[in-house]
């Protein structure tokens, strides 16, 4: 029998039918993300490297939530606004130490992956505002491609230290250029603008001998043929607004699909019943597991800071995977 | 291409930094304001149905917003006064709890494009605050309540329930991602909109404008 490790690899790496469908929420060390005070300041607020206010919110589930005042009000003038972390500064191995701790650190077992959040647009949206960022990409598009590659290459020098110190099986970029109902963008402004940037970023993992996985929530279908071109090996926290069974079909042998729970409907409420859990967590494993390449992924949003809330709210979905992971 | 021609132009395909000098030549060559204020709200009701229907992004409604704001700072002091084309005040704000606003700031622009005096409470806005809004403020039509988290879904069910039980009469539309119609009626709402777009056409269709 295969190790979780080795049966998550073969899904979401070798884009094959694993043994049994893995499970995200549980066969994977996932470190980063919260923990990168750097990027999403200190535990509960704070400024983070780039000089970006941080807050806590109880409706967040206990995530940071940028506010404040934006940094950057004029695009044109970002070369003698924005600063970057001091990667230096940073407590490399004590912080692998805390989050081994919490996390577990059985790699043989499962796979290590590190979660690097905010990506070149959300970096872009954290500093200038939402409505101010979506504006620049199209008023001045020359200044964002120059701090969409600034930003890159310290996300570069951010991967060098996380492959030196955590040494994951693979890194994914969060960067949530998705709505509901479509990109935030047009997939023109998309393919222009930041994919440049997304290819820099996975080709510098590579080269790492990491294994470049690309996080994007809402509706982000149209754009899944750029994240194959650009040597994504899977995409994360896909959610069911998609097409996501057209996807594995056309575009699975060369990039697997994480995610498929309902996280934004009936089942991801926090009332949810667990016949709800249930029907839902079934629907994933029957639809989209046959065709191999797919690891599930399914959480809730929960209200009240902390990770028991969190924890809380992925129970009843795990138990339900355990019980259909191994649906034909 | 006549004056008013430029100025819709401009405002549809957003380019903020022409439209008040074109807004000012268009008054200059003699167009009433009315005219060439009811022209650039045409032109968003152009640019809504075109975001409504997939055909262009959040990005390119912002930037055609903007755009109609610097046309309509030229023409404010022009109409100061003149109160014929206001439908009414709209009070709106993002539920308590939810700090999500770029869907409401939309919304906003599309209902203040289409004749709304719109207040905007921002966002995490308890349900008592609309309350108190829609009495501090005069001719208030209409409270619009938006919420993107399934998490503060009860909020808009607060908010909606609270502005009724304060002020029965009053009309309260709602919105956001995770809303349904289903959810909308359910909660007692007068109204839905699924997108900014047809958010300004349902809005006067509730206040029956
Ligand atoms: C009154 O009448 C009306 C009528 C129509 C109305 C209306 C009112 N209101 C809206 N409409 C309608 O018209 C608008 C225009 O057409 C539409 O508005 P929308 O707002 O739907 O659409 C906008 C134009 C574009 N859409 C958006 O702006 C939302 C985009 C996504 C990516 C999103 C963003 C940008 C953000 N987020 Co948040 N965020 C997500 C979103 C992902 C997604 N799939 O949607 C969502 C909503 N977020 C989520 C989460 C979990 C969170 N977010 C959070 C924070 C943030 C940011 C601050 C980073 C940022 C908000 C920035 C801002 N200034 O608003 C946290 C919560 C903070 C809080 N307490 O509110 C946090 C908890 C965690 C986190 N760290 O991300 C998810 C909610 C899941 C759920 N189960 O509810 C989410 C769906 C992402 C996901 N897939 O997990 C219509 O709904």
């Amino acid at each position: 029998m295969l190790t979780p490790k080795e049966n998550f690899l073969l899904a979401a790496v070798e884009h094959k039918k694993p043994e049994w469908v893995p499970n995200e929420m549980s066969d994977v060390i996932m470190y980063g993300g919260a923990f990168e005070s750097f990027e999403n300041g200190p535990a509960g607020g704070g400024l983070d490297g780039f000089g970006v206010t941080w807050h806590a919110t109880e409706s967040a589930g206990g995530q940071p939530v940028p506010g404040g005042k934006p940094v950057l009000d004029d695009i044109e003038k970002w070369e003698n606004i924005v600063k970057f972390p001091n990667l230096d500064e940073y407590d490399w191995e004590g912080s692998l130490a805390m989050q081994a701790g919490i996390f577990g650190a059985d790699r043989d077992q499962r796979v290590v992956e590190y979660g690097m959040w905010n990506g070149q647009f959300l970096r872009l949206t954290h500093l200038m505002g939402f409505e101010n960022a979506l504006c620049a990409m199209l008023e001045e598009p020359e200044a964002c491609d120059a701090l969409f590659a600034a930003i890159t290459d310290y996300k570069i020098k951010l991967v060098e230290r996380v492959a030196k110190h955590f040494k994951p099986d693979i890194i994914t970029s969060y960067d949530d250029i998705a709505t509901e109902r479509g990109l935030f963008m047009s997939p023109g402004t998309y393919r222009s603008l930041i994919k440049p940037h997304h290819k820099r970023l996975n080709d510098a993992i590579k080269a790492h001998g990491i294994i470049p996985f690309i996080h994007t929530c809402g509706k982000c279908e149209e754009i899944i043929p750029d994240y194959v071109e650009i040597g994504t090996a899977a995409w994360t926290s896909a959610q069911p607004m998609n097409d996501i069974e057209g996807i594995l079909k056309k575009y699975g042998s060369q990039i697997a699909v994480v995610g498929g729970y309902d996280t934004n409907g009936r089942p991801g409420l926090e009332e949810a019943t667990n016949e709800e859990i249930d029907a839902d967590v079934k629907r994933c494993m029957e639809t989209y597991g046959p065709y191999g390449s797919y690891v599930f992924m399914g959480f809730r949003l929960m209200s009240g800071a902390g990770p028991e809330s969190f924890m809380e709210g992925i129970l009843p979905i795990n138990d339900a995977v355990e019980k259909y992971k191994h649906i034909k | 291409m006549s004056k008013i021609e430029d100025v819709k132009v401009l405002v549809e395909t957003g380019k903020s930094k022409k439209v008040a000098a074109a807004v000012q030549e268009a008054l200059d060559a003699g167009d009433k304001a009315q005219d060439i204020l009811d022209a650039m709200i045409a032109s968003m009701g152009v640019v809504g149905d075109k975001f409504s229907s997939g055909e262009i992004f959040v990005p390119e409604m912002l930037i055609a917003a903007k755009a109609m704001s610097k046309g309509v700072e030229v023409l404010k002091p022009v109409m100061a006064g003149d109160g014929s084309s206001s439908l009414g005040t709209c009070i709106m704000g993002t539920v308590a709890g939810d700090l999500h606003d770029i869907g409401k700031n939309l919304v906003v622009m599309m209902l203040e494009s289409a004749g709304f005096d719109m207040v905007d409470l921002g966002v995490d806005v308890p349900a008592e605050r609309f309350v108190e809004a829609a009495k501090e403020n005069n001719n208030v039509v209409l409270i619009a309540c938006s919420g993107l988290l399934t998490t503060t879904m009860p909020a808009l069910k607060e908010a909606v329930q609270t502005i009724k039980a304060a002020i029965p009469e009053m009309k309260v539309i709602v919105g956001g991602a995770p809303v349904t119609q289903e959810y909308a009626d359910e909660i007692g709402a007068d109204g839905y909109a699924p997108d900014a777009g047809s958010s300004a056409a349902k809005a006067k269709e509730i206040i029956g404008a």
